[in-house]
């Protein structure tokens, strides 16, 4: 099975990590291959006054709460639709959802909307298809999730959206309060041939940087998850005190495409993420000593013998199983995946302590992580008369109603005795009707970032995720090119760094010497990678 | 005959044993972990071959909400109604065409044969569903591929080799077109008709693509739309992307109770044809 992309976004490392949809945020007046954002207002961020939290937000640090909040704040007055219909198009990862007139949640939604919301909801698997044909078929609904695959972003949106910047730039945004609760590193994803043309479905910003079940920490002392090494050298020994084949138990297992998790060593040698800048001149991350050393030491944990035996075949689900199965003790995973991880291990091990992985650094300091996760897509609005984009632009905003809100409890978990009831802390726990209907995909719209919460995780979840993110995101890299488009990238990026990845795989696993690497570089640089630097460098110094 | 040694039973013994442990194995691995507990498949590595504690729970899972049997139905309306229009349309063209001195007869067989190398791609056919105003029904999923061209050439091929003779014999005796067709082509030809059938029969259960493209109410929805979905709920992609605090994916049981039940039919109709199968195949591959 094909790797996730966020594998393939971390794999690439550089102008293919971004081919798809960083690379959309471009201009329409190419210079070179390359273009810019530079100089467009975005909207101001007002934070959403909601109930008062169990852990406080702070900055980019979501808030978070032991148990579901008791008051919950109405975030928007009245009804965004008068009578009127909005059409939408975006995709699931869930079951689909049972259609409008069976569904009860969905026509609460259309009541507390005062109109109709006509949406087609798309396996995420075959959304690109779909929008490709959509977009061909010349019908564009009126809120359309894009997510990838076209390969002429900024000349779609200038030729059929609607330029959101002259609703939202400023305090325009005031009008629409969920959406202004949004974070501007969002919105500057957002902007496409230098305008605001969509909305997006935000992210907790790093994608994470895995998993450890500290029950095996802890049997060597070892207490604190957000510190779990302090140097390159005393992991290498714990991930050898934490490998026991008679016991089928290893430190780490991998998965297929990966190169052998590599994004766990990038992180404690602090490669860049993507590129690296310095005086308006790029270094690709794979470019940098840093990456040589993080790629040597894997090699080195490999010789080790710490990775679980023909993980590097596993798929990313077969790479879940063996860490939730305490087969690997340390496993590669976005931030996501926690609250699966928390439920699954525990099943299976009442010992079992999965934690979210904060990455230390390699000589002492402290680790990276990466500006990975900032959004999940985002949603183009038609083009149309400015009462009409309004009107979508008020949907929007009761879509993405933050965690807190009545709004938010509608759209997440339906009607109180209808769809959800409460435990004894006062979480809502879904009935089977719940479970049914609640897979219509609002949130795949447009999103605020998830708050840390987990009804069956309480306070201890909470704890770590917030322990987490709070470790994590002050030391989040952006990628220098974000905001910035390379033709080249987009077309060939993913084909050129194939070669380089292979072989870093194989430099891990014996089968090449690291010397080899500088020439797969050159051979990099010479087929499109300079290019690739040449056009985003343009991009960057026309601001 | 010369009675077998034992060495040679035994040899083929141990062959075909092999051959139907390779066969069966998948099966009843795909069964049985349909069969297991989330629990139980996790400490088995992914795949279970005997289930301790055997439980439908992924059969609920799936038939719940009664979306897989509502796919389950349309699935069977498509398979049935477009099995026979296009084994209608197939037998109509391939025994006109098979009829020496039709007008334009040699033209309209290279263009059947054309449309076998080169397919008018996703766009176009979209736009051509978009334009007869097909979109959103379930016609969209018929009538594009009406007639496969490899069904059509597998009947001609058979109606060809059928003597003349028969046929003009017929004809002298005032017999129609319609009634020589019916009366006497159709009769002699079940076997290739079967195995039409089948082929047809497969391919719109098995209608994916088109419904994905052309569908958007979820009440049209056929089956494989539906078992896709729940298989890549489970995937690694669905976890990665799922919001923090979402239901986490279902267990290993469903994917596998998705193929058991995708499976099924064909299963099931495949031994009533399978006498005509080989028959059938043959006659497509040798006749030209």
């Amino acid at each position: 099975m094909a790797p996730t992309r966020r594998d393939v976004l971390r794999a690439g490392l550089g102008a293919a990590a971004t081919a798809t949809l960083l690379s959309a945020c471009g201009t329409g007046a190419d210079s070179g291959g390359g273009s810019s954002n530079a100089g467009v207002a975005l909207p101001d961020r007002i934070p959403f006054a909601g109930p008062t939290p169990d852990l406080p937000a702070a900055g980019d640090v979501p808030p978070g709460y032991y148990a579901y909040p008791k008051q919950l704040v109405r975030s928007v007055s009245g009804t965004p639709l008068s009578g009127g219909t909005v059409t939408g198009m975006t995709m699931t990862f869930l079951s689909f959802p049972p259609g409008r007139d069976e569904n009860a949640a969905w026509q609460e939604v259309e009541k507390r909307l005062g109109g109709k919301l006509d949406i087609s909801v798309v396996s995420a698997a075959d959304y690109e298809t779909k929008f490709n044909t959509t977009i061909a078929g010349g019908e564009l609904p009126d809120m359309i999730l894009y997510s990838s695959g076209l390969n002429n972003v900024p000349q779609f949106a200038q030729a059929t959206c609607a330029d959101l910047g002259e609703h939202l730039a400023g305090n325009k945004i005031a009008e629409y309060k969920n959406l202004a609760a949004i974070p501007t590193v969002a919105w500057q994803n957002c902007v496409v041939g230098g305008k605001l043309y969509a909305l997006p479905v935000c992210r907790n910003i790093t994608g994470g940087s895995g998993f450890v079940n500290m029950r095996f920490f802890k049997e060597l002392g070892i207490e604190d998850h957000t510190r779990i090494a302090n140097s390159a050298e005393e992991f290498l020994e714990i991930c050898k005190k934490l490998t026991d084949p008679g016991k089928d138990r290893y430190a780490l297992a991998t998965s297929n495409g990966s190169m052998y998790s590599l994004t766990l060593f990038t992180q404690i040698f602090r490669v860049p993420y993507g590129w690296r800048v310095d005086g308006g001149k790029l270094t690709s991350a794979r470019e940098t000593p840093e990456f040589k050393e993080a790629v040597a030491f894997a090699r080195k944990l490999y010789q080790a013998g710490v990775f679980y035996p023909g993980s590097e075949g596993f798929t990313t689900v077969q790479r879940g199983n063996a860490f939730t199965a305490g087969q690997a003790a340390m496993v590669y995973d976005g931030f996501p995946a926690f609250p699966g991880f928390w439920t699954g291990l525990r099943a299976q091990h009442p010992d079992n302590d999965p934690r979210p992985y904060v990455p230390f650094g390699h000589d002492g300091g402290d680790g990276v992580t990466y500006q990975d996760n900032v959004i999940l897509a985002y949603t183009f609005v038609k083009k149309a008369e400015p009462d009409k984009v309004k009107e979508v632009l008020r949907v929007a905003d009761f879509l993405a109603a933050p965690f807190g809100s009545e709004e938010y409890q509608l759209l997440k978990y339906g009607v109180e005795g209808v769809h959800f009831t409460r435990d004894a802390t006062g979480n809502p726990v879904p009935n089977e009707r719940g479970t049914q209907e609640m897979t219509v995909p609002w949130d795949k719209f447009a999103a605020n970032p998830p708050v840390v919460y987990n009804a069956s995780g309480g306070k201890a979840y909470a704890d770590y995720a917030h322990q987490a993110l709070a470790k994590m995101l002050p030391m989040a890299v952006a990628n220098p090119t974000t905001g910035y488009r390379s033709e080249t990238s987009d077309k060939e990026g993913t084909k050129l760094a194939k070669p380089v990845t292979d072989l870093v795989t194989s430099i891990i696993a014996g089968r090449a010497e690291l010397a080899e690497l500088d020439g797969a570089l050159d051979t990099w640089r010479k087929n499109g990678g300079d290019k690739i630097r040449g056009e985003y460098e343009s991009a960057m110094a026309a601001g | 005959m010369e009675r077998p040694t034992w060495h040679g039973l035994t040899l083929k013994g141990i062959v075909l044993t092999v051959i139907v442990i390779a066969v069966a194995y998948p099966f009843v691995a795909v069964v049985a972990t349909s069969l297991s507990t989330d629990k139980e498949i996790i400490a088995n590595g992914g795949l279970v071959l005997w289930p301790t504690e055997p439980t439908l729970d992924a059969y609920r899972v799936i038939f719940a909400g009664g979306q897989v049997t509502h796919a389950l139905v349309n699935s069977l309306g498509v398979a049935v109604v477009g099995t026979a229009a296009s084994l209608v349309a197939t037998v109509m063209m391939a025994y006109g065409l098979s009829r020496r001195g039709l007008t334009g007869g040699r033209f309209i067989l290279m263009v059947a044969l054309l449309s076998m190398l080169f397919n008018a791609g996703t766009i176009p056919n979209f736009l051509l569903v978009k334009e007869l105003g097909l979109m959103g029904t379930f016609a969209a999923l018929v009538l594009p591929g009406l007639i496969s061209a490899f069904n059509f050439i597998v009947l001609r091929s058979f109606f060809t080799s059928i003597p003349r003779e028969l046929i003009d014999s017929a004809t002298v005796d005032g017999a129609g077109d319609l009634r020589v067709l019916f009366k006497i082509v159709l009769p002699l030809s079940k076997a290739p008709i079967a195995v039409v059938s089948l082929f047809y029969a497969v391919g719109y259960w098995n209608s994916f693509f088109n419904a994905m493209l052309y569908l958007d109410d979820r009440d049209m929805y056929t089956l494989p739309l539906i078992l896709r979905q729940l298989v890549l709920m489970g995937q690694p992609l669905a976890k990665g992307e799922a919001f923090l605090g979402e239901t986490p994916p279902p267990q290993q049981a469903i994917q596998m109770a998705v193929v058991v039940i995708a499976l099924v039919p064909i299963l099931l109709v495949y031994p009533f044809l399978q006498r005509f199968f080989t028959k059938g195949v043959l006659t497509g591959a040798i006749k030209g």
